[in-house]
């Protein structure tokens, strides 16, 4: 998981090349500046800091500028976020204003 | 499937359904429904079409993308429902290869299925999807988008205000694109396609309607549009059939005008008919036969058959009471061997079981077998039989739509009706197609002291002076034999 393309590396922990065993990895397809994208970054960010702070990497792709990438993964809707590690992967659609729903989609309901 | 002509102005001084100063169009491929639309769907623009499951909407986008990447312009297929290996595979068996025209980039299948698991956690748009798009209209020069199932979309807002705004926003940014776009939209009825999407129809700049519906348990599909900004167009309810090659509508340019006028004088095949009828049928009319079961209306028919074969002219026998084994059989007792001429390819007998489809579908088969077999004769046997097409409208349909057929190409059409022969003329055809029939032959039955004599009598032909006398015959091994009074 190396930063190329469109990806942006917004926070990071362990080794520059492969995630610690016990990191979360988010994709996060934005588009562009629009408002919904800026608010699902930083309740992501936030929810993450509040829970799993310093194990979480998050790419962000903006889909204005990497159709392509869009394209492979499906991504019909705008901001949408795709944890893919651990295992089993989770997508989640919208702003994610509500941290309850959110942490319970990531299975993080009861980590510390 | 045939590559129609393109043409981004159609101007068919003899399409009624054409105006002088209608929008740019772009023909859909699909037989009919162009010249319903008076040349095709608006260039540029986006057509809406709604319909129940199964009515056939897909098909006809697919179709439309088709015509187009056969010409040589580009599409894409949006689909919110359906696998793309899914729809390769139905557009398989239909003879169209998609895979073909994909790795032409003449064609993409976008797979626009949302994830069934995702978790909807507040605000969203589909910028996703317009950014994927875009980039394949631009690479591919794409000038056409179907949207399939765009309802599946507007599901997934939770408020009807997001959903139209989504859906006008979604439209603009169409229109900017300039792309010629159908969207298919779900809806189990008219009714509910009037409330829930109303305003699709004031959105969009065409908006067309199909259905599928069960009388008398025959399935027959229909088509209309609602609306067609800048464009005339054709405002009845159109039947259509989707077979293996596709969709064809068939509609209804009952044009009488348009109707060759009698030809020539041919012989009915009888000597003395030929004498009462004042020298036989005229080309390109249309002649009834009504008579009680067993009083010799299929022989007649038959005697006309084999004398016009004997002519070298050509002759379409629809039968839909027997097979053509059987008829063959069954005329071998008034001494008419049939055999021979379908042998020589001058006679063509389709036997067709009136309820084994819809009515639109039996016009298809027989204006294909017209097309096919290019009779200058087409018989009907019987038209009574029509009626278990599904309804008295349905073999009204039938009748008027074979008889114009006819007409227009200067084929003689004969059809055949059993009737108890106490009617009067009007509704002797049963069916109220009378206006359209130019010659009535009655054939009844008359009790004569302990034997059955049969009658036959010239009830009506148009333009000459016929006999008015109830001729008495006998049927024999050489046809219809009069008896001399």
């Amino acid at each position: 998981m190396t930063t190329r393309g469109g990806k942006r590396r917004i926070a990071q922990a362990g080794r520059d090349t492969t995630p610690a065993p016990d990191t979360y990895v988010f994709q996060l397809f934005v588009a562009g500046d629009e408002p919904n994208s800026a608010l699902a970054l930083g309740n992501l960010v936030r929810i993450c800091d509040a829970h799993i702070a310093g194990r979480y990497e998050i790419h962000t792709v903006d889909v204005l500028k990497n159709a392509d990438a869009a394209y492979k993964h499906n991504v019909i809707v705008t901001p949408t976020v795709i944890l893919t590690r651990p295992l089993p992967s989770v997508t989640l659609f919208g702003t994610l204003r509500d941290p309850a729903q959110v942490l319970a989609a990531l299975r993080l309901t009861g980590a510390r | 499937m045939t590559t129609p002509q393109r043409r981004a102005h159609r101007k068919d001084p003899a399409g009624p359904l054409t105006r002088a100063r209608d929008i740019p169009k772009e023909p859909t491929g699909i037989a009919g429904l162009d010249v319903v639309l008076g040349g095709g769907v608006p260039a540029g623009r986006v057509t809406i079409l709604s319909g129940g499951p199964g009515s056939g909407k897909s098909t006809m986008g697919l179709q439309l993308l088709l015509t187009g990447a056969n010409a040589g312009d580009a599409g894409i297929l949006v689909m919110f429902e359906e696998r793309a290996a899914t729809v390769r595979q139905d557009a398989w068996s239909r003879g169209w290869d998609l895979a073909r025209l994909e790795r032409k980039n003449k064609l993409c299948l976008l797979d626009a299925r949302l994830d069934p698991k995702a978790v909807i956690a507040g605000e969203f748009s589909i910028n996703g999807l317009l950014a994927i798009l875009d980039r394949r209209i631009t690479a591919m020069r794409a000038k056409y988008v179907v949207i399939d199932a765009v309802d599946a979309l507007l599901h997934l807002y939770d408020s009807p205000t997001r959903e139209r705004h989504e859906l006008y926003a979604l439209h603009e940014w169409l229109l900017d694109r300039g792309v010629t776009t159908i969207m298919t939209v779900k809806a189990i009825d008219e009714a509910e396609a009037r409330s829930r999407y109303a305003f699709l129809d004031f959105m969009a700049d065409c908006v067309i309607h199909v259905d599928q519906r069960v009388t008398a348990q025959i399935t027959t599909r229909r088509l209309r549009v609602i609306k067609y900004r800048g464009s005339g167009y054709g405002r009845n309810e159109y039947p259509f059939v989707i077979n293996e090659s596709g969709i064809t509508i068939i509609p209804m340019t009952s044009n009488v005008l348009q109707h060759r006028p009698p030809g020539p004088r041919v012989s009915s095949g009888t000597a003395w008919l030929d004498e009462a009828l004042a020298g036989g049928y005229r080309q390109g009319t249309a002649v009834l036969i009504a008579g009680t079961a067993g009083a010799g209306k299929t022989t007649l028919a038959c005697l006309f058959t084999r004398a016009a074969c004997l002519r070298g002219e050509r002759v379409l026998y629809l039968n839909f009471e027997e097979s053509p084994e059987a008829m063959v059989a069954n005329m071998l007792s008034p001494g008419l061997d049939l055999q021979p001429l379908i042998a020589k390819g001058t006679l063509a007998i389709r036997s067709y079981l009136p309820e084994a489809m819809g009515v639109e579908e039996h016009l298809f088969h027989s204006l294909e077998d017209m097309s096919q077999f290019q009779p200058t004769s087409v018989i009907v046997d019987a038209i009574s039989a029509c009626r278990r097409m599904g309804s008295e409208q349905a073999a009204f349909e039938y009748l008027m739509r074979i008889l114009n057929a006819c007409k227009e190409r200067g084929i003689t059409c004969m059809c055949l009706n059993q009737s108890s022969g106490r009617e009067s003329i009007e509704d002797i055809s049963g069916i109220g197609i009378s206006s359209l029939i130019d010659t009535v032959i009655l054939l009844r039955h008359r009790q004569a002291g302990d034997t059955m004599v049969r009658q036959l009598v010239v009830m009506k032909a148009r333009g000459s002076r016929h006999s008015e006398q109830f001729h008495e015959f006998r049927v024999t091994d050489r046809g219809l034999d009069l008896v001399k009074a």
